[in-house]
């Protein structure tokens, strides 16, 4: 135990020739001593300094030294301060001290024995520092266990986000692959039809005007599972924030009208049209391929959801800010599904039992969008479709996903 | 046998119900738990194959249903189909429903080994 600790010492006597011969005997390294000419001045220093040990003269002017002793006694601060009283031999000593019980308390009678004085001081001193040592030890076992126990605590929340996040990922596995089952599903029983077709001798299924469209159902599927495993892959890239777009030169007009052609057979597919009002050109700096991405995510899900009628997008530009409509008539979102829809797919059970596809095409719009330092909103009543709104500024700075959340 | 096809899926229960009556089955399909329950309840079927996601409610409601009190089933044989593995798709509970799980994609040959075991 190291017992490097200074010790301070109190004298108080109203003679100050015999403070210096009193301290003159109990000077030494690692002690301090502190005089007093008066009780009075004693407890000022009292309050200001902890004392290893305070050497009383009984016999004072005004306030004496048993009375200091008792005010001493009385406060917190000081009363375990063991005390020395210094008195003429013999006729004090029937002065009974009430606080004798509550401390250490010796006496020194004049005229002073140096070896009596030095032994006694030595005696308290020690016994000071060496509590004083201990202390500063058990301080410090305590501020290590406290840090110990924050230390525990840091591990247990960074296990718990550890285990959240295996979760997630394991949910995310399982729903990748469930979702990418359906189209591989249909794919793979129209295999298992042909197969049968051809060991049947069924070949009219193979004529020349059925292949177009078996080709076409075919493609359809196969694009489904790339749009998910893409999907899947942009999500994992946004996790770590590690998407980036490189803006280049667009013209806003002719990718819609691309989009739009690319999507047309879809749309008959799910018995509905794509209506575009697009000015004849629209410049501006963007990801082509992110934006063609949410041009595509909105009008699927105005496909998906829009029981079959048409659908409408407008393409316009208004004070350097290019804007992206798509109104569906189909189920429409209720209010309090608005925000949500924009959310990554997060919680399964519920999902699993209704959704179809991953859920990720308006998040990953709404981070394409916020990449670009533009906006996604959504407008709607339930049963009476949906209006999705893309403000995009003319210039997209080429940032990365960590730089737009800031 | 008569066997009723419920997924929502159109195009898969389409080439599902073909694949059967290429196999000498005769096969019907049902899009929504709804035209499920109305298709087995004007007929006779030997056999139910349900997806477990439907738009309207869970394949396991379906079954469910279609099992009295005593737990017999009209169909006979239920069969649940789902992208999920049999650990994940259900509860026990709803695995319970079910003689048997197939996961997509649905191998014919493992169908058809489970529709000729079944008792007619």
């Amino acid at each position: 135990m190291s017992i490097d600790v200074e010790s301070k010492l109190l004298i108080v006597d109203d003679l100050p020739e015999n403070l210096l011969a009193l301290e003159a005997l109990i000077r030494g390294p690692g002690r301090t001593v502190y005089r007093a000419t008066s009780a009075e001045e004693a407890l000022a220093l009292l309050l200001d300094h902890e004392f290893a040990l305070a050497i009383l003269d009984v016999q004072m002017p005004g306030m004496n030294g048993f009375e200091l002793a008792e005010l001493m006694r009385g406060t917190e601060r000081t009363r375990h301060i063991p005390i020395i009283f210094v008195s003429a031999a013999g006729r004090e000593l029937n002065y009974a001290f009430r606080g004798y019980e509550s401390g250490a308390v010796d006496f020194l009678h004049k005229p002073l024995d140096p070896h009596a004085v030095t032994s006694k001081v030595t005696v308290f001193v020690d016994l000071h520092r060496h509590r004083k040592a201990l202390g500063q030890e058990m301080e410090k076992l305590a501020a290590a266990h406290h840090k110990q126990k924050e230390l525990v605590e840091q591990l247990r929340q960074a296990q718990r986000k550890l285990e959240h996040a295996v979760r997630m990922r394991d949910d995310f596995m399982s729903m990748v692959s469930h979702e990418l089952r359906t189209p591989l599903n249909t794919l793979y029983l129209e295999t298992q039809l042909r197969q049968m077709h051809l060991s049947k001798g069924k070949l009219e299924s193979f004529a020349p005007d059925r292949l177009p469209a078996m080709i076409e159902r075919d493609q359809r599927q196969i694009r489904n599972m790339v749009r998910l495993i893409d999907d899947m892959l942009d999500v994992t890239r946004m996790r770590r924030d590690a998407l980036s777009i490189q803006p280049q030169p667009v013209d806003l007009a002719a990718l819609a009208r691309a989009v739009v052609e690319g999507l047309r057979q879809q749309a008959e597919a799910a018995g509905s049209m794509i209506a575009l009002e697009a000015p004849g050109e629209l410049r501006g700096v963007w990801d082509e391929f992110r934006i063609e991405q949410v041009l595509t995510n909105l009008l699927t899900n105005a496909l998906r959801y829009g029981r079959g009628k048409p659908v409408e997008m407008m393409v316009s530009e208004a004070g350097g800010i290019a804007r992206i409509t798509v109104r569906d008539q189909g189920i429409g979102i209720a209010p309090e599904d608005q925000e949500r829809i924009f959310e990554q797919f997060e919680r399964t059970d519920d999902s699993r039992k209704h959704a179809s596809g991953l859920g990720l095409g308006l998040y990953i719009t709404r981070k394409i969008v916020g990449l670009h330092n533009g906006r996604v909103e959504v407008q709607s009543t339930p049963g009476q479709g949906a209006l999705f709104r893309v403000e995009l500024p003319l210039q997209a700075d080429a940032k990365t996903a960590t730089q737009a959340r800031a | 046998m008569n066997v009723l096809i419920v997924d929502d899926n159109v195009a898969a229960a389409d080439l599902l119900q073909e694949l059967l009556t290429l196999q000498d089955h005769t096969a019907r399909c049902a899009y929504t738990a709804q035209q499920a329950l109305d298709a087995a309840a004007a007929e006779h079927f030997d056999a139910a194959l349900i997806d477990l996601t439907l738009p309207d409610f869970p394949g396991s409601e379906v079954a469910r249903r279609l099992r009295s009190a005593t737990g017999e089933a009209h169909p006979k044989l239920l069969v649940a189909i789902s992208g999920f593995s049999v650990e994940d798709a259900a509860g026990a509970g709803a695995r319970a429903l079910f003689d048997h799980h197939l996961q997509k994609p649905i191998d014919i040959a493992e169908l058809t080994a489970i529709l000729s075991s079944a008792p007619h």
